[in-house]
């Protein structure tokens, strides 16, 4: 028999008994869209992320942290460099010793490049600064490399403030895609505008809604860090007293008894112990308030999921200003503070205020990042690369599609079962007509290719069907989400897709299952004796 | 024993050699064929005649390679059929014999057409020649006005001429017929012996089991009685009026 004889065969067959075959292939179709719908919610979460890394440029940025300190600056993400420089006896140097690194960099890319030499040689720490960047853009396969600081901010706009956070970058970094997606307005176009960008997710935070973001640009914002600093405290522990509480304390004082050493221990220890408790008071609670006054050029999108963009972008300049101007005493900012090897509190501004806590860098797309990432460790620097982040978060993805996957296979091994039931009625039914095709000349082989067809037709027709059920009900889902997202004015987002894969593996597992399933009754058709078939009754 | 077909043992084409089928039914051990010796030429048209349960259709089961026997040897133009492999005996039925039954065994929801196109899938005749074979064949035994009905549409002697036109569309070596006219009325079992007559004299053996004597006697070249699993008797046609 050739495969068109089997398949018309199988059709026929199927054609002469509708009801049991359609309620056959309904169970297929059932499972088959059970299955598809929940992998095309895995899907869809992942395609999204995806586009989303794309759009913004994620799979071609990575960030470049100080030796060390990168767990602390990305949300406990950071990557510690293979040949890791923390150790006793690493070398911190200074901006004018980096000539020799330069000369590192310059005459032995091939060891920068290379990871494995780079393991075998000590690497001084060097500061993430100026001459930093310069070398970290040199890297082939780096297209841009620049600073960029986070603050804590409160944000004022009218009548409205509310707590937020701004990130301090230089123009040259809009030319990247991370900034590319302008909603309204424009960027500003000078390290030393007093412009900011701000995001969509700012404007629903500012209880604007997206349709009318547009109403933003010109609009002036104070963007204001509340900081303290080492002056408030020392004014508080010296001075944070009032006439009548110094005239008070004065007259507790026994003069008499300032002869007396352990008197004068005793008084000292309880002054010094009061001024420390009142600096700490001061370092603490005494916050002063810094403003900047800016204007909105325009609203990029972003800032709606987590904060890979901060909802206020600043010009270097001001966010220079705003970091200058105290410590927040906030745990991150302390980390900052820290990392770039300055006082909490203490005025940065003559010192090193040439370092910065991280950089960006806007790779090139063709340039595996884990060359780079290498090229950069090796120059003693920490890394955290949202490209390998998104291998992590794929894994991830892989074993929520498998968990889904399972569910929908137990559907289908429950249809199987039903093929399985409808398969072996047919051969009850039909055992003369396989002892008929045995006397005309049919082999073992051709009766089981007769059932396995038709098994298979049952698995193919409601795979097909299970596809387009299943796509069917995740448009339904879909449009109520949308309408759900909409009513609370959140953009709408697409949570399933069906690519090409995932139609392929339903249809190519419901195919199997079907022909699985139909294995022990085609075998037992096979075993049909024709002499009992044909004998009269 | 009389041997009735008068022919030297190379024009055997078909032999029988001891052939036994026994059954077990419960605790008893069934000797449907006990010991049968026979042998078909080429040309010949047999007839087994012999009450129910004497083992002629047990004997055709086993010479069509349906079933396969106890002790005893089937020779097949010199090979021996129950040595062949399954592959090879359904070969064998595919492209050597045809079969006729009593009941016709047409697949009910097939036309005539279908029904007899059906012989044809398993001896790799091409599909468009399977159509025009098939109706030839329908057309030559009187069914071309018949060629769409299914068998519930067809009267007996109609159902019974499609089971031939199936048997005989892949020009058999030798035709199986079991009981053919035993469900058929006398004017239909005259019309189904004609036919069988006449492709017997264009050349194909035909070896037929009925247990009507006046049909044997019609048209068999020999007639072959068995009793009790045993050939008693084994006669040129008509050597016993």
């Amino acid at each position: 028999m050739t495969v068109a004889d089997l398949l018309q065969n199988a059709a026929g067959n199927l054609w002469r008994m509708k009801l049991r075959a359609l309620l056959t292939v309904s169970g297929v179709v059932i499972a088959i869209a059970a299955f598809v719908s929940m992998l095309s919610f895995g899907a869809g979460m992942q395609e999204t992320i995806s586009e989303r890394f794309e759009s913004l440029g994620l799979f071609t940025t990575m960030y470049v942290y100080p030796a060390g300190k990168g767990e602390e600056k990305f949300r406990g993400h950071g990557r510690r460099s293979e040949g890791d420089t923390t150790s006793e006896d690493s070398t911190r140097i200074d901006s004018t010793k980096i000539d020799s690194l330069q000369a590192y960099s310059s005459n032995a890319d091939s060891s920068v490049t290379d990871p494995a030499k780079a393991d075998t040689i000590q690497r001084p720490v060097i500061p993430l600064d100026s001459v930093a960047i310069e070398l970290l853009a040199k890297i082939p396969g780096v297209n841009l490399a620049y600073p960029h600081e986070n603050l804590s901010v409160k944000v004022t706009l009218a009548d409205t403030t509310f707590e937020s956070t701004a990130r301090a970058v230089p123009v040259s970094a809009f030319k990247t895609k991370m900034f590319s997606l302008i909603k309204a307005g424009a960027t500003f176009d000078s390290d030393t505008a007093r412009s900011a960008l701000v995001t969509e997710g700012f404007a629903l935070e500012a209880g604007v809604k997206l349709d009318s973001v547009k109403t933003l640009i010109g609009k002036s914002i104070i963007v204001s860090v509340e900081v303290i600093s080492l002056d408030s405290a020392i004014t508080r522990a010296l001075f944070n007293r009032n006439l009548d509480s110094l005239k008070s304390h004065f007259k507790g004082l026994r003069f008499d008894s300032l002869l007396d050493s352990e008197y004068r221990s005793q008084l000292l220890s309880r002054e010094l112990g009061g001024a420390l408790q009142r600096f700490l008071d001061g370092y603490l609670n005494s916050r002063e308030q810094f403003a900047e006054t800016l204007s909105i050029a325009g609203v990029i999108d972003g800032g709606r999921s987590g904060n890979l963009i901060r909802p206020v972008i600043l010009s270097v300049a001001s966010g220079r200003r705003l970091s200058d101007a105290g410590f927040s005493g906030s745990r991150q900012d302390m980390f900052t503070s820290l990392a770039s090897g300055r006082i909490p509190g203490m005025n940065t501004a003559s010192s090193s205020s040439e370092e910065y806590s991280r950089v960006t860098l806007d790779l090139d797309q063709g340039t595996p990042y884990e060359s780079i990432r290498d090229s950069v460790e090796a120059l003693g620097f920490e890394t955290f690369s949202f490209a390998e982040e998104f291998t992590e978060i794929q894994k991830v993805f892989l074993f929520f599609n498998l968990a889904l996957g399972m569910i929908g296979l137990i559907a289908l091994v429950t249809a199987g079962l039903g093929i399985v039931n409808t398969m072996v009625m047919s051969i009850l039914e039909r055992r003369r007509e396989i002892g008929v095709l045995k006397s005309l000349g049919a082999d073992d082989s051709d009766i089981k290719l007769m059932y396995l067809f038709e098994s298979g037709m049952i698995g193919s027709v409601g795979a097909i069907g299970g596809i387009f059920v299943g796509w069917l009900i995740t448009r339904g889902a879909s449009l109520v989400a949308d309408w759900y997202m909409s009513s609370k004015d959140i953009p709408s987002m697409e949570f399933f897709a069906l690519p090409i894969w995932l139609i392929l593996i339903a249809f190519g597992i419901g195919l199997f299952i079907s022909v699985i399933a139909g294995l022990y009754p085609a075998s037992r058709a096979a075993q049909v004796d024709p002499v009992q078939a044909l004998r009269n009754d | 024993m009389e041997t009735g077909s008068g022919l030297t043992p190379d024009d055997s084409w078909l032999q029988a050699v001891g052939l036994s089928r026994y059954y077990i039914r419960g605790p008893q051990e069934v000797r449907a064929l006990d010991g049968v010796d026979l042998d078909v030429s080429r040309g010949e048209f047999l007839a087994l005649v012999g009450s129910s349960g004497s083992g002629k259709s047990t004997l055709l089961n086993l010479l069509a390679g349906l079933d396969t026997p106890t002790a005893g040897k089937i020779l097949v133009d010199g090979e021996q059929l129950d040595t062949f492999s399954r592959k090879r005996l359904s070969r064998y039925r595919a492209r050597q014999i045809g079969m006729v039954f009593q009941s016709f065994n047409l697949i009910s929801h097939k036309t005539a057409l279908e029904n007899v196109e059906t012989a044809l899938y398993f001896n790799d005749t091409p599909k468009p020649e399977r159509r025009k074979l098939a109706t030839d064949m329908l057309t030559h035994l009187g069914l071309a006005e018949r060629l769409d009905h299914r068998p519930a549409d067809l009267s007996g002697g109609e159902q019974q001429r499609v089971a031939l036109a199936r048997a005989l569309v892949k020009r058999p070596q030798i035709l199986f017929a079991d009981e053919p006219t035993g469900n058929l009325d006398r004017e239909n079992t005259i019309q189904i012996a004609e036919t069988l007559k006449s492709f017997n004299r264009d050349g194909i053996t035909i070896v037929m089991v009925t247990h009507d004597g006046d049909l044997a006697e019609s048209c068999a070249t020999r007639i072959v009685r068995m009793d009790y699993g045993k050939i008693v008797s084994d006669t040129p046609a008509g050597a016993g009026k």
